[in-house]
């Protein structure tokens, strides 16, 4: 599903189902913070966890996008992209 | 006695010896646990093993193991969590069976499973497979603080451990027997000393004068990215037990694949006769993965973090070397367990604690007697 | 395999530089970045005309990348791979094989690189302290790169904690950008700088850079606070407040003078660390630098490393910043060049001169913000210190002192320090750090050197796959 752009090329994609909006070239977890999400993921021990490192080091701010974890600093947002929280482990099958 | 090498076999022979009323000091030129030990997986295995002395050795360390978890105050993660052997056709699945056959008439506890029980025992297991053998008594631990217990539980019982400190040269006397270990740290006056530097093993008994059959076989471990519960058991093809004893110099590749606490998944295993060469082959690696998903299609998702690099210490019959040296008195081997050691640990200090002593051990000591391989006399 | 003449791995300053030096003589010049764009971390910036913008430029930066992006984008030598990572990188008789991967995942490939640059720079160093896994606290670098290349600011109400001038840059910039900030808090005192002077009066241009910095500060009413440092992150879920303390010089912190500060964000900023990994695996040989916090590239006059058809520039051969990176560059470019011909490459005099002076400073710089001596003693036992394994120091120490751990390598085996995600980017230091207080043993090359084949995690299926097919 394709979402409208706005004038400013603006689009939403979601995280966890909740819409979120991105433009062209942002990275999702910036997009994240702009909308005030500045926890991504639990941790396995149950920690909450935002961006640390913003250049794609640190790996904390890992979510999962078509079952696979990416790091959200640096991958950027599309329209209609489903973005969803990581709670504990990467799971493959889910 | 001085214990050469503060890896899993040297902790083990440390403690029995000290147990036996020795006095014992270690050494390695590293850290604890900084050779073979620190790379492998910490199998305990059964499953991989035909009927014979190894599985002799296996059987009576894995009681062993029970014991240290028990006794010793450290947890080093023994876990019960079972093997299971996967053949993928007709062929191997006969193979297979007839493997399970043997192993049951030498008492080991196996299953065999069919595809539709497979799906509930290990579920993201590859469609194609033909049948299973489950191993309930294949097991695991973390082999740097299993190893690092036992150096503690040594110690406790008065082993001086001293560590960074490089063995230069083993001393011997008028009629060549050991005299004492010269190591960069200083000289330790003694008239055995045993032997456990794994892969390095041949290069040390080179210092005494003599020589043993033990070279280092490369294996790389691939580590994915955390994911919880996906693989439950040690899952490993049949090719497996054929790679091990196998004998070509070029790279064996076996799938073998295990979910760890961490949350980790470890796949291997590649076997090369290439010396002490730790840079990583893309290659193997890409062929590894590629056996991996084989096995369990849904690991293709998931990230691979590390590759490292470790040197299995081989015997030219893949037998471990448990034994006085036929050439230099005082010289007692307890190396060439291959991707075996910590699983054999245990029954091996124990089996060089009864050598020392003169008394009889747990296990038949003749298979791995070095003098095996002393086809010229001395 | 694709075949390159020159490949210059990373597309910051010492990259862009490399690749248009290389270009002036080699015909087939192919440079990578895992950015969308060139520029690295030091030129981030959104696409032109997007509306990432936010707040005034504070710099002139932007007019400096602009013609280099020009200049790259009008030769016809030079391939620009953007949003493409070199995941490992396998050595040859000469050059290297570049193993290839889509940022965000896809399938491989292999590039041949005659002559290679490596030039992949830097990233934060970072102290862990208790709070600082919170959502909300972010290296320096980090947020800066957030805000200049994704127009995200971190918090509204935040404050700027560590060392070095690079903290001025981002609480400028944070300001600039409507955030209001509590305080730049500065570990080490102007002071130090006295023993610089010459170092400094050979490089007015940076003088001139921290007065405008400091005008820009005054202007959004940010008050620096010298001798300062930040203990302790408070918060639940996210931060809330931070604890400041007056630090000494060792860092022995007067507790007496703790106090909270109410915020909902924290950048922290100790220097950076280079990006060694392609050259460890290229078996170039390292060393400890001169502060001995990071391993670096050995490197000759020409900037060649010790493999032959392997040259390396900026950060990676010692933490030096954007000019001497850029000088470091076109050396390096013009050496990769002239190896291809098997000559070596004519440098002007007056570069090389450059390239002295930018280290004269680099040196002094790295003098004049030491990290404060006894910042372990922050830390308690419960205080996560491998943030990817969730291993708190009461761990470490137990490897130490109860399991007979007595390197770095071994409290990593223990009890699993840097063995996820990051591999150790993040907490390698701290971990060598309290290993080395803790056995007597002092921090080696050996200890700090990791081997990291796999320099940016790769898929199983994109393994399995192999490489592209030539086209």
């Amino acid at each position: 599903m394709t979402e409208p752009s706005g004038a400013d090329g603006s689009f939403t994609f979601t995280f966890d189902g909740v819409p979120v909006r991105g433009v062209p070239g942002q990275a999702i977890g910036a997009a994240l913070l702009v909308a005030g999400i500045r926890s991504v993921r639990r941790t396995p021990g149950g920690s909450e966890r935002g961006m640390f490192c913003g250049m794609g080091v640190c790996f904390d701010c890992i979510v999962l996008v078509d079952r696979s974890t990416v790091r959200s600093c640096v991958t950027s947002a599309s329209p209609g992209l489903v973005v969803s929280r990581l709670d504990g482990g990467a799971h493959a099958d889910r | 006695m001085v214990v050469i090498g503060a890896g899993i076999i040297g902790a083990c022979c440390a403690l029995e010896l000290a147990r036996a009323g020795r006095s014992v000091v270690v050494v390695d030129r590293g850290a604890i646990a900084s050779g073979t030990t620190r790379s492998g997986e910490g199998n305990l295995l059964v499953s991989d093993k035909l009927p014979g002395p190894e599985l002799d050795l296996a059987v009576a360390s894995n009681v062993m193991w029970q014991q240290l978890a028990d006794e010793l105050a450290t947890d080093f993660e023994l876990e019960h969590k079972g093997g299971l052997v996967v053949a993928r056709s007709e062929a191997d699945a006969v193979a297979l069976r007839a493997l399970g056959l043997q192993q049951q008439a030498a008492g080991i506890r196996c299953e065999p499973l069919q595809p539709d029980q497979l799906r509930s025992f290990e579920p993201e297991l590859t469609a194609d497979a033909v049948l299973g053998m489950s191993y309930p008594d294949d097991a695991q631990v973390q082999p740097m603080r299993a190893c690092a217990a036992i150096l503690r539980a040594a110690a406790e019982r008065g082993v001086d451990i001293r560590l960074h400190a490089a063995v230069q040269d083993l001393r011997r006397d008028t009629t060549g027997a050991i005299s004492g270990v010269v190591t960069s740290n200083g000289t330790i006056a003694t008239a055995c000393a045993v032997n456990a530097t794994g892969p390095w093993a041949n290069e040390l008994a080179a210092l005494a004068g003599s020589s043993i059959p033990v070279a280092p076989r490369r294996g790389f471990v691939l580590v994915t990215e955390p994911a919880a519960a996906l693989i439950r058991h040690k899952v490993y093809s049949t090719s497996y037990v054929d790679d091990v004893g196998s004998d070509e110099a070029g790279a064996r590749l076996s799938p073998v694949v295990e979910g760890t606490r961490a949350g980790t998944i470890l796949i291997g295993s590649s076997r090369e006769r290439i010396g002490f060469d730790r840079t990583v082959d893309m290659a193997i690696v890409r062929r590894m993965a590629a056996e991996a998903m084989a096995l369990f299609p849904a690991l293709g998702r998931l990230n691979i973090i590390r590759v490292y690099g470790g040197f299995r210490p081989a015997s030219a019959d893949h037998l471990p070397l448990i034994g006085w040296d036929t050439r230099v008195e005082g010289l007692l081997h307890a190396t060439g367990h291959e991707g075996a050691g910590i699983g054999l640990a245990p029954a091996t200090g124990q089996l060089v604690a009864a050598l020392v002593a003169g008394v009889s051990p747990v296990v038949d000591p003749a298979p791995f007697a070095p003098a095996r391989f002393a086809t010229v006399a001395a | 395999m694709r075949t390159a003449d020159v490949v210059v791995v990373g597309a910051g300053p010492a990259g862009m530089h490399s690749a248009l030096a290389a270009a002036r003589t080699a015909r087939d010049v192919v440079l990578i970045d895992s950015g969308p764009a060139v520029g690295g971390q030091y030129y981030r910036h959104p696409a032109d005309g997007s509306s990432l913008h936010i707040g005034a430029p504070i710099d002139r930066r932007h007019d400096t990348l602009v013609r280099l992006r020009a200049e790259l984008e009008a030769s016809t030598a030079v391939t620009v791979l953007p949003s493409t990572t070199v995941w490992h990188a396998a050595a040859a008789d000469v050059g290297a094989v570049l193993h290839l991967a889509p940022v965000g995942g896809g399938q491989t490939s292999s590039l041949q690189a005659r002559a290679v640059v490596l030039a992949p720079g830097a990233y934060d160093l970072a102290l862990p302290i208790p709070g600082w896994t919170l959502p909300g606290v972010m290296t320096a670098g980090g947020a800066q790169a957030m805000l200049k290349g994704h127009g995200a600011l971190l918090g509204r109400n935040v404050v700027v904690a560590g060392t070095g001038p690079f903290l001025v840059s981002v609480a400028a910039a944070l300001a600039g950008a409507g955030a209001t900030v509590a305080g730049v808090f500065e570990a080490n005192r102007p002071t130090r700088w006295a023993r610089h002077l010459p170092a400094v009066a050979v490089s007015p241009d940076k003088l001139l850079e921290g007065a405008r910095l400091a005008r820009l500060l005054r202007r959004h009413r940010v008050p620096v606070h010298f001798g300062h440092v930040v203990t302790q992150v408070l918060g639940t879920d996210a931060v809330e407040a931070v604890v400041v303390e007056r630090s000494d010089h060792r860092g022995s912190n007067r507790s007496s003078s703790a106090r909270e500060i109410a915020v909902d964000a924290v950048c922290l900023g100790w220097g950076f660390l280079p990006q060694v990994e392609l050259a460890v695996a290229l078996g170039c040989d390292t060393h400890l630098d001169r502060s001995g916090l990071a391993v670096v590239v050995r490197v000759d006059g020409d900037q060649r490393t010790s493999r032959p058809g392997v040259f390396a520039a900026g950060e990676i051969t010692g933490i030096g910043g954007a000019d001497l990176s850029a000088v470091e560059g076109r050396i390096a470019g013009l050496a990769a060049a002239a190896s291809l011909q098997g000559t070596p490459p004519v440098v002007r005099r007056v570069t090389r001169a450059e390239r002295a002076r930018r280290r004269h400073f680099a040196a002094a710089l790295s003098d004049a913000y030491p990290l404060p001596r006894d910042w372990t003693s922050w830390l308690h036992s419960d205080t996560v210190v491998c943030r990817c394994e969730e291993v708190p120091r009461a761990s470490i120490d137990e490897s130490i002192h109860r399991l007979g751990a007595s390197d770095v390598a071994s409290v990593k085996s223990l009890c699993r320090t840097g063995m996820g995600y990051c591999q150790g980017r993040m907490c390698d230091f701290a971990v060598r750090t309290i290993v080395t207080a803790a056995t007597g043993r002092p921090a080696s090359h050996r200890d700090a050197l990791v081997y990291r084949p796999i320099a940016v995690p790769i898929s199983i299926a994109a393994l399995a796959a192999g490489d592209a097919e030539e086209t």
